[in-house]
């Protein structure tokens, strides 16, 4: 579980840098937030219930944002087509970084998200 | 045809609208967190030789009513007297749902337990003996999933079915029955007092409560009993103790996914950034999406606009000019907010709304507010008058006044099109962000204004925050396509309506006298005339006869405007505005006087016109202050 904490981490702070780099705060404050859901997590692993809530939590939210992300990027790249006539796609590398973290995130869920049904693992 | 009524009754947030919408086949919006329902809605089926009225009342916790919503319910309940009383409750929590479930039965009303949620009830593997459940209430229990709809035919067979030979078990000590029954016969002996529930009424004046009092006035002295309410309540949750424990098994210490998402939704250090983002999400996801669908309607407009040029004299341009340019103006941010509404309708249809108000909480008790005058500050980004509604869940009436004073500081959907227009015209790619912006500061002027309506009020107390947190869940599109048409066709009824007559309105005073260049038109001497005084903020006769005109719907701001700009809105503003007094022109109209639904709903929640008259001038005043502050701050900085 720590692994997955730590890429969820790398992967959205990753996410926070080329966000800044491109003057898009408030997005870069989410992703900052959904890191530091996961650094939270990583500080509370002495609790495996509670890291796992944070592990799950990061990747609920961190699936969200990043289809919120792509969905706002095209609809841009849309809107430039019909206002302009043009097909302008910005923030190409920010956009293929958001694919990875979100096939991390689904993955990442699926793995842990059974944990809460296991009667003998995190039900007793 | 037999008539029937049937009122339904529960705690919040267990279902009832839904059950109502099954039992009817309506479509009242339903959603995942509590105080939605805050009055009484009725609706109708057939069964057989039943005409049957149904009556969804408040979600309450108990029939001691102390807010508005509980009063209306528990009225209803005590002087309307219906046939039948389907008491919802939540399967997964019998405990909590059962304490009403007494006071309803102790009413006297034939009463039918609906066990709700049972699809939940087995997914957390709980297991209830419903029979035994029966047995032990002497009332019938059925068990339904309500969202996925109901058999209305044995739930009729059962409700109307003689359960008088069931058993029931004693609840209350034999000193507290003795002590009842000699006030029942008290009150049976006065003629007025026959009409209520002799048992319920006992046990109300009993237990101190004030409407029971007020019902039974000097008719009687009632006997005192020390303690006697604490005596009651810990009778019934005895009771109820026993009951769960007979009937209900549950696994041991679940920890569900709603727990783990609750440990960091209400985080102390991470709940109000998560909050922030959400909200970010919500408003971004929003403008993105739906600006190429109002890019596309625009220039659909433009050209019918130009189409309509093609009939010749005063009717194309009344068509083309007038209704095309004006209304299109608004129309053309339909999907914008349809898509507001469809990211309000995820978020409370999730339940994160109850986070939010239990996050905000401690924020608000600062303001002298309680989290749960935040429901309705979230709920006026939608529409100001609906949400004003909702305080009937607040129990102080001053702090209930003062919630309902700064809702209009909360900026509804209807201000959002005079928001898009200016950002699209002078902000450009910042424009989601000056939007954003808007919406940050009406929270705080919101909580701002608490404070000094608090200090004027001399209020000094606030509700303490019992605020049901529902399971989480995924929104159904059913659902959010519900909500989002429910909210969102009130935009396109006022587009054909009042946002119809205001624009006729305006073309023909800025065409009157007929072949007359604008600038001599009424409209222009009606705006040149009142426009020295928004001067000083930089506006124009336009800009002045259009806030004019937005008083009666803020949409309406928009029209006027459009029908000014001939067809291209975004460049006549640039002609008329610059970015610092755009912004000073967003300032204004977040904060300048609720609309006239507003102001009447202002009226009906006070019963009095003295606070919509104090919110207009409040209003308007505070709105010239800030536009005014702004534009000169704005240009020493610049």
């Amino acid at each position: 579980m720590r692994k997955y904490i730590i890429a969820g981490i790398a992967g959205f702070i990753t996410l926070s840098i080329f966000m800044i780099l491109s003057h898009d705060y408030m997005d870069a404050f989410v992703t900052v937030t959904i890191s530091f859901i996961f650094v939270f997590g990583l500080l509370e692993n002495s609790d495996k219930k509670t890291a796992l809530a944070h592990l799950l939590t990061g990747n609920i939210i961190g699936m969200i944002f990043n289809v919120y992300y792509m969905i706002s990027i095209l609809a841009n790249a849309f809107d430039t087509l019909i206002n302009d006539g043009r097909f302008e796609f910005t923030s190409v590398i920010t956009f293929l970084i958001t694919i990875i973290v979100l096939l991390f995130n689904i993955l990442s869920f699926f793995k842990f998200k059974d944990q809460f049904k296991k009667k003998d693992g995190i039900i007793k | 045809m037999k008539e029937i009524t049937i009122a339904l009754i529960g705690n919040p947030n267990v279902g009832k609208t839904s059950f109502f919408n099954a039992l009817t086949g309506s479509h009242q919006y339903v959603a995942n967190w509590p105080g939605v329902t805050v009055e009484k809605k009725t609706g109708s089926f057939k069964w057989n030789d039943y005409n049957v009225k149904v009556v969804d009342l408040p979600g309450i916790y108990t029939l001691n009513a102390r807010s508005i919503d509980e009063r209306i319910a528990r009225d209803f309940l005590i002087n309307e007297r219906p046939d039948l009383v389907f008491n919802i409750v939540d399967g997964t929590n019998l405990k909590r749902n059962l304490y009403l479930t007494i006071q309803v039965i102790e009413t006297g009303v034939k009463t039918v337990l609906i066990l709700n949620q049972m699809d939940e009830v087995k997914n957390l593997d709980i297991k209830i003996d419903t029979r035994e459940l029966s047995k032990r209430l002497g009332i019938p229990v059925i068990e339904t999933i309500a969202t996925k709809g109901v058999d209305i035919d044995s739930i009729m067979k059962s409700a109307l079915s003689d359960s008088s030979r069931q058993i029931r078990y004693e609840i209350y000590p034999k000193e507290l029955e003795d002590l009842f029954s000699s006030i029942s016969r008290d009150i049976q002996n006065h003629d007025e007092l026959k009409k209520f529930p002799p048992r319920w009424l006992a046990i109300s004046l009993i237990e101190g409560d004030d409407f029971a009092k007020s019902i039974v006035r000097d008719h009687f002295a009632v006997p005192q009993e020390k303690d006697a309410s604490l005596k009651i309540a810990k009778a019934r949750y005895d009771f109820i103790d026993s009951v769960v424990k007979q009937v209900e098994q549950r696994p041991k210490e679940i920890w569900t996914i709603t727990d783990a998402l609750d440990h960091v939704f209400t985080h102390k250090i991470l709940g109000i950034p998560i909050f922030i983002s959400i909200m970010w999400m919500i408003f971004e996801f929003t403008f993105s999406i739906s600006a190429p669908f109002s890019d596309l309607l625009s220039k659909g407009f433009d050209d019918l606009g130009s189409y309509a040029h093609l009939i010749p004299g005063w009717a194309g341009s009344l068509v083309g000019d007038g209704l095309i340019s004006g209304v299109g103006s608004v129309l053309t941010f339909v999907p914008l907010i349809f898509f507001l509404f469809f990211s309000m309708g995820i978020l409370e249809d999730s339940g994160y709304m109850s986070r939010a108000a239990f996050l905000i909480d401690r924020l608000m008790h600062r303001f002298r507010l309680s989290g749960r005058a935040f429901i309705p500050l979230l709920l006026g980004f939608g529409c100001n008058a609906s949400a004003i509604m909702t305080t009937r869940t607040l129990e102080g009436e001053k702090e209930r006044l003062i919630s309902i004073l700064i809702n209009p500081f909360t900026t509804c959907s209807a201000r959002l099109p005079i928001y898009a227009v200016i950002s699209a015209a002078f902000f450009g790619a910042f424009g989601g962000f000056a939007i954003f912006s808007i919406y940050m500061i009406s929270i705080v002027v919101a909580l701002s204004m608490a404070i000094i309506f608090n200090f004027l009020l001399k209020n000094k107390e606030t509700t303490p925050l019992i605020i049901e947190m529902p399971r989480y869940k995924a929104p159904t599109a059913k659902g959010l396509a519900i909500y989002t048409w429910s909210r969102g066709k009130h935009f396109l009824k006022k587009a054909g309506g009042i946002i119809l007559g205001a624009t006729v309105v305006v073309w023909l005073l800025s065409n009157l006298p007929f072949n007359a260049p604008i600038q001599d038109s009424i409209a222009a001497q009606i705006g040149k005339t009142i426009a020295p005084i928004f001067k000083p903020l930089g506006f124009d006769w336009h800009v002045t006869l259009a806030l004019i005109f937005g008083g009666i719907a803020k949409e309406v701001t928009v029209t006027t405007l459009g029908t000014f700009a001939n067809g291209n809105l975004e460049e006549f503003l640039g002609t008329i505005l610059n970015p610092v007094s755009a912004y000073a022109l967003m300032l204004f109209a977040l904060l300048y006087i609720p609309c006239v639904a507003t102001q009447a709903t202002m009226k009906m929640e006070t019963g009095s016109y003295k606070w919509p008259v104090f919110s207009v001038i409040w209003s308007l005043s505070l709105a010239y202050a800030v536009a005014f502050l702004f534009e000169k701050i704005a240009y020493l900085v610049i």
